[in-house]
């Protein structure tokens, strides 16, 4: 019998039970969806995630725990132990050895984004994802005092172009009694999306930051009341900052830096190594990725196990078929290659099936997935270990088959055509 | 119990004469350190602890003398170094302490002298020059990863180190024990293998313009790594 032959039989076979072979395509589709997507979502996040930040040496902060440090400094997550002073920070930026370096002012907050008070370096000398830099979407720097750089994602979501102003609000929860409405801001630039915190972030200059704390005294705001133009005529140089990044002239001073910070005498100041750190949080939140990694598998392996059930529930129907081609001049291991070639189309439709499933999900759910929290995915082509992934199914679906497949075979000749009573 | 108590006095003057000896050799991977376990000197009459006390500082002289690095063997054209020999001779830990030895029996402890001269000494220890004999050679090293720049979450330059967790650990290792490297294509460090020891191979460089003087600056650049 000619393979041709054997497939027709197999295909008309499987139409005149489509019903339940849909479900079992279904069952495939789906658990093979949630693999691939799963798969996806853990790369792209990991990668996004390590991105954040590139071509820092040190990162500075008041003295806690490195993981702390890196999460508000670099991911705005959590909050600051203390703030450390702006002496230090001079004094550091001065030191032969450093090449450059991003003061980073943390606390208040615009609309449930965070704003950063910083300075011109930072839209000069900060890299992400593998030493790209900064570009502005629109507009440029900020050069009055009440200028404000905002990243895409907050344009995008509150909608706002150059020239719109803006009011920050004290702490880093919006409401309308903790705003700083004396002091509104005006959008002079709007970064480029980077899929980093920085599109989530508001940038103002450290002495604006100053200026709209002038009347603010020991966490509270005072009765005297200073305006805007007022605000302008006080010295604003910035008593303290929350953290800084810096940026050496030789990466192999690293460790020489990060001592000689950290062993700092008139204040205790923390450096970490940003890289180091990075991995090690990754390292710690890694195992979530791991354990969603195998559940996904362990939901594509109950997808084959259920196709299994079905093939091996219709085996004592289809007994009388079995014996028919058997009469009809058949080998039995004809009749294994019909449950081979079956289970392949039920795996092929279901893998086709599942590859328009995600890309259609990917395609629906990337704006969604940017507007509610930011996480930008790349839709790309499967990579290598995807298609890993689905020559595998195919490969566990044939030895799966294989189960109904030899029971068939053993069946005898004339097994489904003797009439029992 | 005269005895005794004298014998006690005398420990926790010895215990404070070697504080500085102590957490300085910490730094240095543990070598050489002169420390005296209570074992060791719990039972002993004043003159006994003298004798001893000299007996074992002769030990250790001849330890400094043994400890000069023996000359690293060729394997597939790459010297197997190991971090000692990165130390440029004369600067280990056991050298910079005789050196200052005399000083430290003459401060007072806990004086403000005495804790600039541990300064002085630390800097002299962290800024050991390193050493020339193996610049330019084609070198294999052991070691641990600081990692410092990555590539979707592939490691492709980082810090080597002879230790792991060498930059939260405190104080890092010295500037002639850390090694700048940057990595051959396709040679990248997956971020979950960061935390293994591995074998680094490439030209051994010493970057001679230091901004601090007289401190170490190894490098290598396209460097071949694999599993330790």
């Amino acid at each position: 019998m000619r393979f041709k032959t054997l497939y027709l039989i197999a295909c008309k076979s499987a139409w005149a039970r489509r019903y339940s072979l849909i479900l079992a395509v279904c069952s495939i589709a789906i658990s093979l969806t949630l693999l691939l997507s799963v798969d996806i979502v853990r790369k792209q996040a990991k990668s996004s995630f390590l991105n954040t930040i590139s071509q820092t040496d040190l990162i500075v902060g008041a003295r806690s725990g490195p993981i702390n440090l890196l999460l508000y400094s670099v991911f705005r997550i959590g909050n600051a132990t203390n703030n450390i002073s702006y002496e230090s920070f001079e004094c550091i930026s001065s030191d032969s050895r450093v090449k450059w370096t991003i003061p980073l002012s943390l606390g208040d907050s615009h609309k449930g984004f965070r704003v950063v008070g910083t300075n011109q370096n930072y839209f000069n000398y900060f890299r992400y994802a593998n030493k790209r830099g900064l570009s502005f979407d629109s507009g440029e720097t900020f050069s009055d005092l009440y200028d404000t750089v905002i990243g895409k994602e907050v344009a995008k979501k509150l909608g706002y172009k150059i020239g719109d102003q803006i009011i920050l609000s004290h702490g880093t929860i919006s409401t309308d009694f903790n705003a700083h409405d004396d002091k509104p801001f005006r959008v002079t630039g709007i970064l480029a999306a980077t899929g980093t915190p920085v599109d989530q972030s508001v940038h103002v200059s450290l002495e604006a930051l100053e200026a709209i704390h002038l009347d603010w005294r020991d966490g509270a705001r005072s009765a005297l009341k200073i305006d805007a133009e007022q605000a302008r005529k006080f010295g604003l140089t910035p008593k303290t900052i929350t953290a800084f990044l810096v940026g050496l002239e030789r990466r192999t001073q690293t460790f020489v830096v990060q001592r000689n910070i950290n062993n700092d005498r008139n204040e205790p100041l923390l450096a970490i190594v940003p890289g180091s750190t990075l991995t090690d949080l990754w390292r710690t939140l890694g195992h979530f990725e791991t354990i969603l990694l195998s559940v996904s598998v362990l939901v594509l392996l109950s997808g084959l196990v259920s196709m299994l059930i079905m093939l091996l529930s219709t085996l004592n129907e289809r007994r009388r078929e079995m014996a028919i081609l058997r009469a009809i001049g058949a080998h039995a291991y004809h009749v294994t290659a019909l449950f081979i070639i079956e289970t392949l189309l039920i795996i092929s439709i279901g893998t086709l099936a599942a590859i328009s499933l995600l890309y259609s999900l990917l395609f629906i759910l990337k704006p969604l997935l940017l507007d509610l929290y930011g996480f930008a995915i790349i839709i790309d082509w499967l990579d290598l270990e995807q298609v890993y992934i689905i020559l595998f199914i195919f490969l566990g679906g044939v030895l799966f088959s294989l189960i109904p497949g030899l029971i068939a075979y053993r069946y005898s000749l004339q097994d489904g055509l003797t009439l029992r009573f | 119990m005269k005895k005794l108590l004298m014998v006690i006095t005398c420990l926790l003057v010895t215990a404070c004469d070697n504080t500085e000896a102590i957490s300085l050799s910490s730094s240095s991977n543990h070598s050489g350190s002169v420390e005296y376990s209570s074992e060791e000197l719990l039972g002993k009459t004043v003159e006994e602890f003298e004798a001893f006390q000299a007996e074992r500082k002769n030990k250790d002289d001849a330890k400094v003398e043994q400890k000069q690095p023996s000359s690293p063997e060729i394997k597939n054209g790459f010297l197997q170094l190991t971090w000692d020999n990165l130390v440029a001779p004369g600067y280990d830990a056991d050298s910079i302490l005789s050196k200052y030895e005399p000083l430290i029996d003459e401060i007072p402890h806990g004086s403000d002298a005495a804790i600039e001269l541990y300064l002085k000494m630390e800097a002299e220890f962290n800024n050991a020059p390193a050493n020339d004999n193996f610049a330019d050679k084609k070198v294999s090293i052991p070691g641990f990863i600081a990692p410092l720049e990555q590539i979707d979450g592939v490691i492709i330059e980082f810090l080597l180190v002879p230790y792991f967790g060498a930059c939260i650990h405190m104080p890092p290792p010295p500037a002639n024990q850390t090694i700048y490297v940057r990595v051959a294509a396709d040679y990248g460090i997956n971020v979950e293998d960061a935390y293994n020891p591995i074998w680094v191979s490439g030209k051994l460089l010493i970057d001679k313009q230091s901004t601090d003087i007289g401190s170490a600056s190894y490098q290598i650049n396209e460097a071949l790594v694999s599993a330790y």
